[in-house]
């Protein structure tokens, strides 16, 4: 049996669900011009933050030559790197990149097939500042002069706070879906507005999307796909639309951005001045209390807490973010024959369950129910993919399930779900134009010239067919024709 | 562009939708297509085990009732079990 490939190697792949949590991140810095990195890096905290975000190797390099007045030059690398001093420039450009990408240097041509990386200023100032403790920005906050009788929430409170607030707006979000009606607030509407031009809500009854009503806003199928991600995922998610959706008001957004990183900065249970921390960002710091990022004791006060979602957000190491709540997060237990038990009483994750599991019995804090085809499949409706079930399934996984031999998810299940997946798209149907050929050679010439212009669907050498993208069909006619009338005058 | 019987370079050009589909599906096609009569036929051109061209206008048709035909084919585990 001929398997045919769906991966068309022009297509861009999905990003994978195995991306790092700060993915929309890295492609929004990626996209960023080097004015808006001098701006971000004004800030110590940016600085620390960017560095703890590059890989180990560049970010050993850095901290290495930080104190250095000299720039960096390729043969210290290619030593460092223990490479061949005859190793091409292409491979340390390679090692450098995210460095390179992030513009803490800039490469300079200094001689053939050498290059000189001197830092930015303005990094190089930041972060030893950020090392040093000097600096005047008060980017790692700035602690709130507490009077003898204000109140201090302990940290147990911050989180659980953070935690009401964050998944408050998820079951809002799933609920929406289900139809079933568990009591849940609304949340405010610049959330809820946050969520429509975001993509993960829409209006059903508003198919402009020009004009919604958001108190009957419904889930999309990028929402049902954003609820399975893991929390540090959601939350760089969440700040990045809100991020596009200030530069969309073209507002500018640096200041914000470096605030982001600045709460990442600060401390679990340590109270800090909001007027004297971001005195640029103060609304922007005042929409992401919606979200459960900071808590304060009154809204009009100048005191406010970080809580545990905007503290962790710059540690780099999603494991480590994920302590606290590790063990909670970990209930579930799924059997051969697909019937799951889950010791949760968390109405978000029922209602995520919910989602592709057939629930049969609910006990206070037990569930039972089974992975059935039907509802596996209406998952898979509304946009749910296998590999986001399964990446769900085995974050979730019940120590339990650990102590049978690897891997965790017995492959009778990974494998049935991943059938059912592509049951669902056997077809896959894009326009064409085919072109039949009877000459090789204008068949092969063509093919070439499809390619270069990544026009190509596919080519089959035996029937000598080829299939192009519909809106390049007249620039591959002009090209055959120009061809065939070459060949024909035997040229 | 010269079609004339015989000419070596000479090349034709057919536009539709090109349909990927693994050789089981591609089989329930071709017997989905040969039911039909005359014009309600969707099949342009087939092309190999997992290709073949088919008209723009009967694509959700072709997808739903392949769909529908795959249905049949499906065990429903009895619920109460």
């Amino acid at each position: 049996m001929v398997q045919p490939s769906f991966s068309h190697p022009r297509s861009d792949p999905t990003p994978s669900t195995s991306a790092s949590p700060t993915a929309t991140l890295d492609t929004f810095l990626d996209n960023q011009h080097q004015s808006y990195f001098e701006e971000l890096y004004r800030s110590e905290a940016v600085c620390l933050c960017i560095l703890r975000s590059l890989p180990p190797v560049c970010r050993h390099i850095i901290l290495h030559h930080l104190w250095s007045h000299q720039p960096l030059r390729t043969a210290e690398v290619k030593s460092f790197l223990q490479m061949d001093i005859k190793a091409s420039l292409q491979e340390v450009d390679e090692v450098m990149r995210p460095a390179l990408n992030r513009k803490i240097l800039h490469p300079i041509v200094h001689k053939k097939a050498k290059m000189l990386y001197p830092f930015n200023d303005s990094f190089k100032k930041g972060l030893r500042n950020a090392l040093t403790g000097l600096g005047t920005s008060n980017s790692f906050g700035v602690p709130y002069d507490r009077e003898e009788n204000d109140e201090v929430p302990s940290q147990e409170e911050l989180v659980a706070y953070g935690e009401d607030a964050f998944e408050g707006i998820l079951k809002y979000m799933v609920s929406s879906g289900l139809g079933i009606g568990f009591s849940v607030a609304r949340p405010q509407s610049e959330v809820l507005e946050l969520l429509h031009t975001s993509g993960l809500m829409i209006d059903p009854n508003d198919p402009t999307g020009q004009n919604p009503n958001i108190n009957r806003l419904t889930i999309t199928s990028k929402g049902f796909q954003f609820l399975l991600e893991d929390r540090q995922t959601q939350l760089w998610e969440i700040l990045m639309y809100y991020l596009n959706a200030k530069e969309a008001n073209s507002e500018r957004s640096a200041e914000v951005l470096s605030m982001f990183f600045s709460l990442g900065c600060m401390q679990l249970g340590q109270d800090y001045s909001a007027s004297q921390s971001f005195p640029r960002a103060l609304s922007a710091l005042n929409d992401l209390a919606q979200y459960g990022f900071i808590y304060r004791p009154s809204p009009d006060s100048d005191q406010f807490f970080p809580t545990h979602l905007a503290t962790a957000l710059c540690s780099g190491d999603a494991v480590a973010t994920k302590g606290q709540d590790a063990d909670e997060k970990r209930f579930l237990i799924l059997e051969t024959n697909y019937k799951i038990y889950a010791y949760t009483s968390n109405e978000l994750e029922i209602a995520i369950l919910n989602l592709f599991v057939d629930i049969r019995i609910r006990y206070p804090n037990l569930i039972v129910g089974k992975l059935d085809r039907r509802n596996v499949k209406s998952a898979m409706e509304k946009g749910i993919s296998a590999s986001q079930i399964i990446s769900y399934l085995s974050s979730h996984a019940h120590p339990q399930m650990y102590n049978s031999p690897p891997p965790l998810l017995h492959p009778t299940i990974v494998d049935q779900l991943h059938l059912w997946d592509r049951e669902r798209n056997r077809l896959k149907l894009e326009d064409t134009v085919m072109f039949e050929f009877f000459s090789k050679e204008l068949f092969e010439d063509t093919e070439a010239e499809a390619n270069a212009n990544a026009a190509l669907q596919l080519a089959l050498p035996k029937e000598k067919f080829l299939f192009i993208e519909p809106q390049t069909k007249s620039a591959i006619t002009e090209f055959v024709k120009e061809r065939q009338n070459q060949l024909r005058s035997g040229l | 562009m010269s079609s004339a019987y015989g000419d070596a370079y000479a090349v034709k050009v057919t536009s539709g939708v090109l349909v990927t589909c693994d050789s089981a599906a591609k089989q329930i096609l071709l017997h989905l297509d040969s039911k039909r009569d005359g014009p309600y036929k969707f099949m342009i051109r087939d092309i190999d085990e997992t290709h073949m061209i088919i008209k723009r206008e009967y694509v959700d048709e072709v997808r739903d009732s392949l769909q529908d035909e795959l249905e049949k084919n499906t065990y429903v585990q009895d619920p109460n079990l």
